[in-house]
């Protein structure tokens, strides 16, 4: 399963996520974090915090930040309606590229092993023909 | 005695004097020990129970499943507990119970087990004081599921784990096997698996704990339990009932 890191800013200051932790997709994590959201803020807010200005981002294990969550965005849906559905769109954007570049890997390593048959096959045919000798 | 009955046997220990006689007996009706993968299911939901199991090494955990797949661990399991003494009162099992890492469990067929409650009123009483002990640790997980904020509610979990290790006899000082992932203390919370990753990110940079590799050091006992407000009386408690009960 791919491993997701979730980098937590709030007031200004970002608590960076070097553990991580495992979900089945870029959706899954998504979901989770919109959920977590919800919690922090419930929690803020009866401590008489303003959880607005938080976020989350999400990161892949090679540091690229997939997603920025922002608290404001999944607390107030109806005035965040845009960005969220431009969230959606990435998350199915980029769950539609890994999934091209798995069958693009898939496609690679068969016309690899189409090639080595097809060498295997001449080495074979090239053993089998008599040795020319020119006259 | 085989070593494979000890973390069972100091536990019953822990909380009563149990005469070696009883003891014997007792062990004399358990079956061979049976050796479980991790992840193997131990007992099925809705199985029909024959027979109480005793889990002598490893940890296991008890979980529902909801019709939407959603899924609530109710109970955590560490050696030497039993898996089942309440729901083999009813004969049915509520929950899934699953090895949380490869285990070692014993069985004690129901016809023999009721035959030396009859005959050995010690054992009744050990049973008696395991499922009491049981429910105790239940009615603590109910009060910080239904009124702890996150931090504590996970806080109290992590001192809890290895304050029962111990009274299995295993040494929780240093780093110990944690086998439960973030996806699991959710399951087990009720919180989200980023609300965990971001709760142990906090008690890790206060110097709290050390989580890696699946295994858990706790670097600042009374800073945590000052956390949690955890109080091990519920599980050190019933040893001190039943030392004033002997008197």
């Amino acid at each position: 399963m791919p491993h997701f890191f979730f980098n937590y800013t709030s007031g200004g200051a970002t608590s960076v996520d070097d553990v991580g932790t495992e979900f089945s997709s870029l959706e899954a994590a998504y979901l989770d974090t919109c959920e977590t959201t919800l919690a922090i803020a419930f929690e803020k807010l009866r401590a008489r915090q303003d959880p607005a200005t938080d976020s989350f981002d999400i990161i892949d294990d090679e540091k690229n930040v997939l997603m920025h969550v922002p608290f404001s965005e999944v607390l107030r849906p109806a005035a965040a309606t845009n960005l969220s559905t431009i969230n959606q769109q990435t998350v199915l954007a980029l769950e539609n590229c890994r999934r091209q570049a798995a069958r693009s890997e898939s496609l690679k390593n068969e016309i690899r092993a189409e090639f080595a048959r097809t060498r295997e096959m001449f080495d074979a045919i090239r053993a089998n023909l008599p040795t020319f000798h020119p006259v | 005695m085989p070593d494979v009955f000890a973390p069972f046997v100091t536990k019953l220990s822990l909380r009563m004097a149990l005469p070696i006689p009883d003891r014997d007996a007792l062990l004399r009706t358990a079956s061979a020990p049976r050796h479980a993968l991790k992840g193997e299911c131990l007992i099925e939901e809705g199985a029909e129970l024959s027979s109480l199991l005793i889990l002598c090494s490893g940890m296991a955990r008890a979980v529902r499943t909801f019709s939407d797949g959603i899924q609530q661990i109710v109970a955590l399991f560490v050696e030497g507990d039993t898996l089942n003494p309440g729901e083999i009162v009813f004969r049915q099992s509520k929950n899934s119970i699953y090895a949380l890492t490869t285990a070692i469990y014993l069985s004690i067929p129901l016809g023999q087990l009721n035959e030396l409650i009859v005959t050995r009123p010690v054992i009744a009483r050990a049973l008696w004081l395991e499922t009491a002990a049981q429910a105790a640790i239940q009615q603590e997980w109910m009060v910080w599921l239904g009124k702890r904020a996150a931090e504590p509610r996970l806080a109290h979990f992590l001192c809890e784990l290895p304050h029962r290790l111990q009274i299995s006899g295993r040494d929780t000082r240093a780093a110990f096997e944690f086998p439960l992932t973030q996806s699991d203390l959710a399951d087990t919370l009720g919180l989200s698996t980023v609300h965990v990753n971001r709760i142990l990110q906090t008690l890790r940079s206060r110097g709290l704990i050390e989580l890696a590799r699946n295994r858990l050091t706790i670097l600042d006992k009374e800073g945590l339990y000052a956390i949690a407000e955890f109080d091990p009386q519920y599980l050190d408690g019933r040893r001190l009932a039943n030392q004033k009960g002997a008197t």
